[in-house]
């Protein structure tokens, strides 16, 4: 079927998106045209503003809207420790469980050739800077336990080793394959308890 | 578990066929080219998402159509429902038990699960050992969900491994590199190498027993299993680090799962060079009688036996034998151009008549 030139747009826009096909592009295009125009403009709005107004924190790379952000700046936080995770969903859940008082490093993703990703395209430089300034006494690996999380935990725990800080990783509490960002706060919990020496 | 009714539409050579199964035995008679073998291909589809003969699900639509599909009411200790599978060149493939939709065409879900015995199995000794290696992976682990779990967490490992050895491009890795991916295979892989050395371990006297019979007790069926990688996840590694120099040359991992030997024997030679004909036909019958009787054992259900015109390749002795070992537990469906065969074994067959995309029903009805 051949749409409006507007409408076809927003359709193959929408269909960018990361799980959307063309089926639900077209049935979220039309929800769209169905809504009432303030509404749209919130929207549209809210979208230009999360992309405008937020940046990598220039310290732990999470996103935020002021750099740095409103967890490296915490003074409560324990500045001794860091824990290294893939993603900032990852950041939302171990803050959602309120166990962890300590500061974060977002790698921006996992180690997985298939995919072309490799060590170097992660925050890793970064993470051993910020080791190399002091201050930081142990690092928690807590990047997924799948083949990829388990593959850049094991590359980072060799690295930071000859840095001289505690290396751990977090314990296998979680399902296998499963993420962290849909773990329950309970299960967070105790695999941070579980923390083991890598 | 037993298949109840069998409803094709526009699947091979049929344009709508409906039949009805006992339990028991079921005979589909009929000359050559009628579509005998349709119909056990159908039920095999329904049950495992394959098919014996062809690898494009196109195949399986009647020509001039632009999709098929498959209802089987199955039984389950007296609980009936259906499973539907189609295929159609636009919508791809569609599954459903009980009219729930599945994304797998799987016997873990739908209880039904087949033991197909057909000409082409012979390549199960002549081909190369990746058809063995198959026939572990799709026929006797159907039914093993961890077995799935520990294959798929491996093969993805592989690639990874893979890819990572050919972007290389021939230069040497830093162990830091390796490392990480060195463990994860080992123990993926040593994870599947004994769960196939258990099987394996079931299934070789089974075979060994079944020859025996079949060849009234003259040969002596060996059933090994060559792992190129290792049960214990150090030793793998230690394999791996071995063959590091000329994995790098060939951009590709050399020692795993994805590389093991099924080895089937006659008095220590092997079948695939030594073997006549007759001996090869007759290993792969008692390999996959070996497997019905193990997935009787190991399943919470009997598997179907479809057995698809292999009885005119033995003597009414052999016939005979192997009708008994299969054993009346399960079901059994067998194509035969002749009615000739011995029927000591199941005094009371089903029996249809196949005749150009038809089936009529010649004897006894149904009680079951
Ligand atoms: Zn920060």
């Amino acid at each position: 079927m051949i749409y409006p030139g507007p409408v076809a747009r927003l359709i193959e826009e929408l269909g960018r998106l990361p799980g959307v096909g063309p089926k639900t592009a077209q049935r979220l295009a039309f929800h769209i045209l169905a809504t009432d125009i303030h509404e749209v403009q919130r929207l549209a709005e809210a979208l230009l503003a999360a992309k405008a107004q937020t940046v990598n924190c220039s310290v732990c790379h999470n996103i935020t809207d002021v750099d740095p952000c409103r967890l490296c700046r915490n003074p409560e936080r324990d500045r001794q420790l860091v824990c290294v995770v893939e993603s900032p969903k990852d950041v939302a859940a171990l803050e959602r469980s309120h166990e962890y008082r300590g500061l974060y490093h977002v790698l921006h993703g996992a180690w997985s050739p298939i995919a072309g990703v490799g060590p170097e395209q992660l925050r890793i430089k970064e993470l051993v800077d910020r080791l190399k300034a002091g201050g930081i006494v142990e690092v928690i690996l807590a990047t997924n336990p799948d083949l990829e999380g388990e593959a850049t935990a094991m590359y980072l725990s060799r690295l930071l080793r000859t840095l001289g800080v505690k290396v751990t990783r977090i314990a296998h509490g979680l399902p296998v394959g499963g993420e962290l960002d849909y773990a329950a706060d309970d299960t967070i919990a105790r695999a941070l308890q579980g923390r083991r020496e890598m | 578990m037993h298949v109840r009714e069998l409803v094709l539409e526009d699947f091979r050579n049929y344009h709508h066929l409906e039949l009805a199964f006992c339990p028991g035995l079921t005979l589909l008679t009929g000359g050559n080219a009628q579509g005998k073998t349709n119909i056990l291909e159908a039920i095999y589809w329904v049950a495992t998402g394959r098919s014996h003969r062809t690898l494009e699900e196109r195949d399986l639509v009647r020509s001039g159509e632009a999709g098929c599909r498959v209802r089987a009411v199955v039984d389950a200790g007296g609980r009936q429902y259906a499973l539907e599978l189609s295929f159609h060149q636009a919508q791809g493939r569609r599954f459903s038990i009980g009219a729930k939709p599945y994304r797998r065409v799987d016997g873990t879900d739908s209880g039904l699960y087949a033991v197909l015995f057909a000409p082409e199995d012979l390549e199960l000794i002549k081909g190369p050992p990746v058809n063995r290696r198959r026939f572990l992976d799709e026929e006797v682990f159907q039914g093993s969900a961890g077995y799935r779990r520990a294959l798929a967490s491996y093969n993805r490992c592989l690639a990874h491994r893979n890819r990572l050895l050919k972007d290389a491009g021939g230069s040497r890795l830093s162990a830091s590199l390796l490392d990480p991916w060195n463990r994860q295979l080992a123990e993926t892989g040593a994870a599947v190498t004994r769960l196939r050395r258990q099987v394996i371990a079931s299934l070789a006297p089974g075979a060994a027993r079944v020859q025996e019979r079949l060849t009234g007790g003259a040969e002596r069926l060996q059933v090994a299993y060559r792992p190129s990688g290792s049960d214990d996840s150090g030793e793998f590694v230690r394999l791996l680090e071995a063959k590091a120099h000329e994995e790098l040359a060939r951009g590709a991992t050399l020692a795993g799962p994805h590389r093991d030997e099924l080895a089937l024997e006659l008095e220590g030679k092997p079948l695939r060079t030594h073997g006549s004909q007759g001996q090869q036909r007759c290993a792969v019958l008692a390999l996959k009688a070996a497997v019905a009787e193990y997935l009787r054992s190991n399943l919470g259900s009997t598997p179907v036996l479809l057995l698809d015109d292999i009885l005119s390749e033995l003597d009414r002795r052999r016939q005979h034998e192997l009708m008994i070992m299969l054993g009346t537990g399960s079901q059994t469906i067998i194509t035969s151009v002749t009615q000739g065969w011995s029927h000591q074994a199941a005094a009371d067959p089903l029996v249809y008549e196949v005749k150009a995309g038809t089936a009529r029903k010649v004897q006894r009805a149904c009680t079951g």
